[in-house]
């Protein structure tokens, strides 16, 4: 499989090499940006350590930082790539990585159409979003919900290596769009506790299927969008089964999300809600002759959130949210399996470069947190706060 | 106060306050680069086109889209007035584009001179201008 990848890219590097060395040179690499951002964030918690150890104490451990190139390679061949730096806490250690690097190609053109392709690394369009999820100056708030964008495991769910097929047609400032997206996630080894508890020892990204329809406009009226998202991975498990522990090297995981979408937009006000259905399991090949037993960590959760957000000028704007997640379970659910946040923020833009913003968040429930940077017990609180300061920057 | 006098009062009110917005749309101009066949666009399209959506011309030319900076009190006007937008939502909608690697935005220029300049000389070029000050290798786009 690798020898297929390194030829295909081999072929496709050599025929664009070999154009390069016979073409008019004017015609290559047009239209190059740069484009840079770094934010640092500072957090307080009341109880446990969220995006940073900031456990009853001031944390400056989560920062970004991202660089951005873009060019027209030829004509319509365009190829985009982003390295991004991210740091959430000290357990997690300089997250730096190619977040996404790849070429598009629309293979058909009209006014109102277009049919393309993209190659490569690409970050998974699940939501509305994902894409831009890293950015300060995209989002609405210092921290995502939670529910739908959780942070646990956002390299190994949110970025893959593949191939996507999108089309879409504009009806005067509405546009129809679709797209499909067959690939091999990007597993990350520092996310590997977060993905389920049976103590996997690796993590390997199988094969992911991601398709997607949205519709809408994203500045004025509605936009909205469905997406289905189903990442595969292997892992290597090892649980107490008695007095023994048993291991299993071919195990594999899968998460499947269901996700709709609906924003309304307008001139100084824009309300949005999400809503996903999350269903996860491991499959255990050792323990096939046991009747019903094959499958572990097997549920569902639903998680939503509904958020209003108030432009009072061009500088000044805030937010309000609730944010829920909960898993569906016979029986009452422990902390650890749901998530309520209502949280407000506001953010200040005092020129297109400079973004200082602040929130805080009333939360009940542990399910959204780092299971790498915090210890449970049944003796925990449930409630607690967090408050946040956030200074970015970008070019 | 008599009743005459408050009704002329309010009449040149009102006409003071209609003949300052007829002369606001009157000296912002949408241009365009010679090249372009379009004579008058929706507004639709203009905003699809500042959005980057409308990526091509209807025959077939690249839409080369060129912006004043964010500050700039033309281009102010241009969102607010003419897109109905805050300059900072348009601004999000291209950042959304260029850091997910999808799109690119418009190029910013640093004044109405430097647009002019530029417009003229680039193929399917648009832009807008306060002046009156108007390039051979430009023509006015109206809007609908």
């Amino acid at each position: 499989m690798k020898k297929q990848k390194l030829f295909l890219l081999s072929s496709i590097l050599f025929l664009l090499y070999s154009d390069f060395l016979l073409a008019d040179k004017s015609e290559w690499f047009q239209r190059n940006n740069w484009n840079a951002f770094i934010s640092q964030t500072a957090i307080y918690s009341s109880d446990y350590n969220f995006l940073s150890q900031s456990d009853d104490k001031l944390s400056l451990d989560l920062w970004e930082a991202g660089l951005l190139v873009s060019t027209a390679v030829k004509d319509k061949l365009t190829f985009s790539a982003q390295l991004l730096g991210r740091k959430v806490s000290d357990s997690s250690g300089n997250d730096l990585r190619i977040d996404y690097a790849f070429f598009s190609y629309p293979f058909y053109q009209s006014m109102n159409e277009t049919f393309g392709l993209r190659l490569g690394r690409i970050r998974s369009s699940y939501g509305l979003y994902n894409e831009t999820r890293d950015i300060p100056h995209t989002r609405t708030g210092i921290a995502m919900p939670q529910s739908i964008y959780f942070d646990m495991t956002r390299n190994t769910f949110y970025s893959a290596d593949g191939i996507e097929l999108f089309g879409y047609r504009d009806f005067d400032d509405q546009r129809l769009s679709a797209q499909i997206f067959f690939s091999k996630p990007v597993a990350d080894e520092d996310e590997t506790g977060e993905v389920e508890s049976l103590n996997p020892t690796n993590l390997e990204g199988d094969k992911s299927l991601l398709a997607k329809i949205s519709y809408g406009s994203e500045y004025d009226g509605i936009r909205t969008s469905f997406t289905y998202y189903r990442p595969e991975y292997k892992v290597d498990v090892s649980f107490p089964v008695g007095a023994m522990t048993l291991e299993d090297k071919d195990a594999s995981f899968y998460s499947e999300s269901m996700i709709t979408s609906l924003e309304y937009n307008q001139f100084d006000w824009s309300v949005t809600a999400e809503y996903l259905r999350h269903k996860f399991a491991t499959k255990i090949p050792v323990l096939g002759g046991i009747p019903g037993s094959q499958i572990k960590n097997k549920g569902y959760e639903e998680a939503f959130y509904v958020q209003g957000l108030y432009r009072f000028s061009e500088q000044w704007e805030t937010y309000l949210r609730y944010d829920s997640t909960e898993r569906h379970i016979d029986r009452s659910l422990q902390d650890n399996e749901k998530w309520h946040d209502i949280n407000i923020g506001a953010s200040f833009r005092p020129n297109e470069n400079w973004l200082l913003r602040t929130e805080i968040h009333y939360i009940e429930g542990l399910s959204r947190l780092l299971s790498r940077d915090n210890v449970f017990s049944s003796a925990q609180d449930p409630y607690w706060t967090t408050a946040m300061f956030q200074v970015a920057y970008k070019w | 106060m008599t009743k005459l006098k408050r009704t002329f009062l309010i009449t040149v009110l009102v006409l003071s306050s209609l003949l300052s917005m007829t002369s606001l749309a009157a000296t912002l101009n949408v241009i365009a680069n010679a090249s372009v066949e379009e004579s008058h666009l929706k507004l639709k399209d203009l905003r699809s086109i500042y959005t980057m959506k409308k990526s091509l011309w209807s025959n077939g030319d690249r839409i080369a889209v060129f912006v004043l900076s964010a500050d700039n009190a033309t281009h102010k006007e241009f969102c607010r007035k003419l897109l109905k937008v805050f300059p900072r939502q348009l601004e999000s909608v291209w950042y959304r584009l260029v850091y997910s690697g999808t799109g690119e935005k418009p190029v910013s220029v640093n004044s109405e001179e430097e647009m002019i300049e530029l417009v003229a000389k680039t193929p399917g070029a648009i832009g807008y201008i306060r002046s009156e000050t108007m390039h051979e290798e430009t023509k006015v786009i109206s809007i609908k």
